[in-house]
């Protein structure tokens, strides 16, 4: 790829923010509202993976990791099953501009899914570690999960394909599946999604205090008067909603949950005070830029390809260097 | 069987030797007791033995022959090694634990045979197991699993057995009951050797002793020349009283009495040597 | 105390009796399976339709005089033309290609279900599979390349699949057993923590790769590569047949043969050294039979058919016993056993046209399974 190419690119958006700001091109609008939507989206899976982590005490938490993304995908596809838009919009943009009604049992759906998957994963969990969480239980089944619903979400759009190749419902399940903010059109779209991104973030922020509690035992923390499991069912609402937001309106954008807090700790420690603040921080900006980085590359509606790549070669990443200190040593 | 090592010095790297002056001449019946501080060098002198790593000079020798070039399957038809008996991953019965001890023994693309069955059945029964024979390995009490080790290795048919502390984690009652199976192995004609930081297990099986020391050359002898008093406090930096007593039958036995607590001797009943 | 003849005898035939009677059992259960699925039409949508015994056993009576009077060079190989069409020709066709399917189907499973028990054996954890060091997202990645690059040649010509489908294989868990390597310790015990973990790292980016080459598919495309990647599409013709039983049986014989020894994966070099034996030469030959039975299978048979791996060995283990001479058996009987059933009740549900694929329908019946297990899984170390 041409470096000029690059540098073309990115002239020309900041030309056109520019040009927005000043008033005098309206297109940009919608980019804009894409924008927003891509730091809402950032900040909401940071800060759900963040709090996975700290309240499960378990550095492989995250939202796509424990079923929660799966648990959204499955509503979201039973959703496109069976309330299918009307016949006569069957256009892409008909489809993005959805009544509020619509969109509010979309959405409903979808966390009802994440509720579900987040509480299957944990339920086998449990039950394998006999009361407490056992961590190999929780990621080896929120992984076989996730690749069900993969597979699920695959197999119906082949049977659509077959059955009606015009169906909007395909290029729906690909936005779902690859992870793209074309759905966010309107100002609505954006008021739908900041409120509850906006109030659980909050609410989270509030608690973050708390949740330094799960780094005891849990007999310890009862000591202090909190009531850890409340706390616990707080953070997974919490999380479910967040993650049900992001996938209503922007499809599974996969392993950025779980690497942002990784990246948080290693800059400012494993305090959730720090932590939580810096991880929600930190998910808007590196999405922002992952998108953009994408949007260069042609591939913005693909960003579950891009988060994948980048979350897991950070992960190789860190893998070797952890290898290689134990080998030195 | 004659095995002899001579002037050995096992280790990793050639500029650091971790054991050294290995003198050794042991006889099939013998029973030799290794002693020595923890991580002196033991295992490696273990996987010296077995071929497993190189000397770095000096020699081991089996019947006059130098065992260097020795195929580990050659080896294996003198030596065996019976490993701690660890917490099981997966539940084998007893009795396929044992088979397995025939691993080295069949062609890889063969199955057990009659033959390999009644070797199992006969180690079972030398170390007192064949009643756990259909038991889960995982079911069977510390001093039992030990004892499945070393069927598991007399499988092999071997000559010599090398045991690595086969006592390390069991209660008083076990401890005894393997010493007493590794006595009855000797009495019969095999040729023990086993580490253990119990100096007593070398005067209750009548056993050799080596030990081995940091930066020093090892000692080799009877029990009675080697555990000394000295030997011991260089060996642990603790007093340590070595009395010899007459047991209630008119017996003399060496017993290890450690001091724990600085007084001044005033009362010396019995002979310090 | 020396043993007498008459114990040693007793207690052998004693093991013996109650190996046999299970091996007996277990013939049995797949004989019977066999025979049923026999009975069943594989296309047709009611039961009425798909329940044809008594044809289809016709067609096999017929197929096998054929092929003897083929051996042996009698009259009734020339006259094979006005036999068939006697029958009907397309079930004849419809018989015989319902028993090419069973025997790879079959066959798949047992290649799965082995390639698992040797995985959780050489690792020691009852949770490993060769997905986990990137066996299916590498046949994944095959899958989608060749179909970008030969488009309908593909379904034709299957040996272009073979060839794409290995060569990423191979690259996938060699670059997993790499990383593994290099993120472990030195000590050459396979440090397995990091290999699940570069497995599962490797699995999912490849895998989200794979799907963004599958979306930028053209349609028809698109269609053929989901065909080929659940397993719908089975090509049977003589040439993919010959291909895939050598396959199987490179990898699958020496495995069976090598049955007892390969119970020495699961001990320590130490031991094994002791034991006379060089367990890094057969840890090798054990994961690339491994690898490449598992990967033709899933050539076959779709690359979500995974969990099979997974599953199967840990039954058997629960319910027959640890030694691997029993545990490959039963694995592989069990393995064949449950593709054939699935194939047969996914036959049931016809969704536009086509029964339900084979690998989802098994995904669905074993992962509420594998997730009951690792509720209910409890390590067996009752320690004193």
């Amino acid at each position: 790829m041409n470096p000029a190419y690059f540098f073309e690119a990115i002239g020309n958006r900041f030309e056109q923010l520019y040009l927005f700001i000043t008033g005098q091109s309206g297109d940009f609008a919608v980019t804009v509202y894409q924008y927003i939507a891509v730091m809402l989206a950032g900040s909401a899976l940071a800060c759900c993976g963040a709090v996975f982590q700290g309240g499960f005490r378990n550095v492989l938490a995250g939202p796509s990791t424990m079923g929660v993304m799966s648990g959204g995908t499955l509503g979201l596809m039973i959703y496109l099953l069976f309330y299918s838009p009307s016949a006569t919009s069957t256009t892409l943009q008909a489809w993005a501009q959805r009544g509020f009604f619509e969109i509010f049992a979309q959405q409903l759906i979808t966390l009802a899914g994440c509720i579900a998957g987040v509480g299957l994963v944990l339920a086998v969990a449990t039950a394998a570690g006999r009361g407490r969480l056992s961590a190999t239980a929780m990621i080896l089944s929120g992984t076989v999960f996730s690749t069900l619903t993969g597979n699920a979400a695959q197999l119906l759009q082949y049977y659509l394909i077959l059955t009606d190749p015009t169906d909007p419902r395909i290029d729906a399940i690909r936005n779902l599946v690859m992870g793209s903010f074309v759905n966010i059109t309107s100002w609505r779209h954006i008021l739908m999604m900041a409120i509850p991104i906006l109030l659980c973030l909050a609410i989270m922020l509030r608690l973050r205090y708390r949740m330094e509690l799960f780094s005891l035992n849990d007999d310890e923390a009862l000591a202090s008067g909190v009531n850890v499991r409340r706390l616990r069912y707080a953070i997974v609402a919490a999380g479910s909603v967040l993650t049900a937001v992001v996938i209503a309106f922007c499809g599974h954008i996969g392993f950025l949950g779980f690497m942002i807090p990784l990246i948080g700790r290693r800059i400012c420690g494993p305090q959730m005070a720090k932590l939580l603040p810096a991880s929600i921080l930190l998910g808007a900006i590196v999405l922002v830029v992952v998108y953009d980085a994408a949007y260069i590359a042609g591939l913005q509606d693909y960003i579950n390809v891009f988060t994948s790549a980048i979350g897991g070669f950070t992960l190789l990443l860190a893998l070797l260097r952890k290898g290689g200190a134990r080998r030195a040593a | 069987m004659r095995i002899e090592l001579n002037n050995l010095s096992c280790g990793y790297d050639r500029q650091k030797p971790i054991v050294f002056g290995v003198d050794m001449t042991l006889n099939s019946g013998d029973v030799c007791c290794m002693l020595g501080p923890n991580g002196v060098g033991k295992t490696t002198l273990f996987k010296t033995v077995i071929n497993l790593l190189p000397p770095l000079s000096g020699q081991v020798s089996i019947d006059g022959q130098n065992i260097r070039r020795w195929n580990p399957q050659q080896v294996s038809r003198y030596l065996a090694y019976v490993a701690q008996a660890h917490a099981p991953v997966f539940p084998y019965l007893v009795k396929e634990v044992a088979m397995m001890g025939r691993l080295g023994q069949i062609n890889s693309l063969r199955q057990p045979s009659r033959d390999d069955h009644d070797i199992v059945e006969q180690a079972l029964e030398d170390v007192g197991l064949r009643h756990l024979r259909d038991a889960p390995y995982s079911q069977i009490s510390g001093g039992e699993r030990q004892l499945l080790m070393i069927a598991r290795a007399l499988c092999q048919q071997p000559q010599l057995l090398m045991l690595d502390e086969p006592t390390a984690n069991l209660d008083y009652g076990n401890m005894l009951l393997v010493m007493k199976t590794l006595r009855r192995l000797a009495d019969k004609g095999m040729c023990i050797i086993f580490t253990t930081h119990m100096p007593d297990q070398a005067f209750m099986c009548e056993a050799k002793t080596i030990m081995l020391r940091r930066g020093q050359a090892a000692l080799f002898g009877n029990a009675a020349q080697v555990i000394t008093s000295r030997n011991l406090y260089e060996a642990y930096q603790a007093e340590i009283q070595i009395l010899e007593i007459i047991s209630a039958d008119g017996i003399p036995l060496k017993v290890i009495v450690p001091r724990l607590r600085e007084e001044r001797r005033e009362n010396n009943s019995g002979k310090d040597i | 105390m020396q043993l007498s003849k008459e114990q040693l005898r007793f207690s052998w035939q004693q093991d013996k009796r109650r190996q046999r009677k299970r091996l007996l059992r277990m013939i049995a259960l797949t004989v019977a399976v066999f025979v049923l699925c026999l009975c069943f039409r594989y296309n047709a949508y009611y039961f009425s339709d798909k329940f044809v015994p008594v044809e289809y056993f016709r067609s096999y009576v017929l197929a096998a005089r054929l092929l003897l009077s083929r051996l042996l060079d009698t009259a009734l190989w020339h006259q094979r033309e006005e036999l068939i069409a006697a029958l009907d020709g397309v079930i004849y066709a419809g018989a015989l290609a319902q028993l090419r399917n069973m025997l790879v189907a079959f066959v798949s499973g047992a290649a799965l279900a082995t390639a698992g028990a040797i995985f959780q054996t050489a690792y020691r954890n009852p949770m490993a599979s060769p997905n986990l060091i990137g066996a299916s997202a590498g046949v994944g990645l095959g899958n989608v390349v060749v179909v970008m690059v030969c488009s309908t040649a593909a379904l034709e010509n299957v040996y272009l699949r073979y060839e794409y489908c290995y060569a990423f294989t191979v690259i996938c868990v060699g670059l997993v057993l790499l990383l593994g390597r290099l993120a472990g310790s030195r000590d050459s015990n396979y440090s397995i923590l990091e290999m699940v973990m570069a497995g599962s790292i490797v699995s999912q980016v490849i895998r989200v790769f794979t799907m963004y080459f599958m979306y930028n598919l053209p349609d028809e495309e698109l269609v053929l590569y989901e065909e080929i990647s659940f397993g719908v599409y089975n090509s049977t013709d003589k040439y993919s047949m010959i291909v895939f039983f050598s396959i199987m049986a490179m990898s699958l014989l020496p495995v069976m043969l090598m049955r007892y020894r390969l119970n020495a994966l699961g001990m320590t070099r130490l031991e094994t050294a002791a034991l006379g034996l060089d367990t890094r030469r057969l840890r090798t030959i054990a994961q690339i039979c491994g690898v490449l039975m598992s990967a033709c299978a899933m050539i076959h048979c779709g690359e979500r058919i995974g969990m099979v791996s997974l599953v199967i060995p840990y039954i058997i283990r629960q319910r027959l016993g640890l030694d691997f001479r029993y545990l490959a058996l039963y694995s592989a009987l069990a393995g064949g056993v449950l593709l054939l059933l699935c194939r047969l009740i996914t036959s049931f549900v016809m969704i536009a046209d086509a029964p339900l694929p084979i690998s989802f329908a098994i995904e669905l019946l074993l992962t509420p399974l594998f997730m009951f297990i690792l509720a209910t899984y409890r390590r067996n170390s009752d320690a004193d």
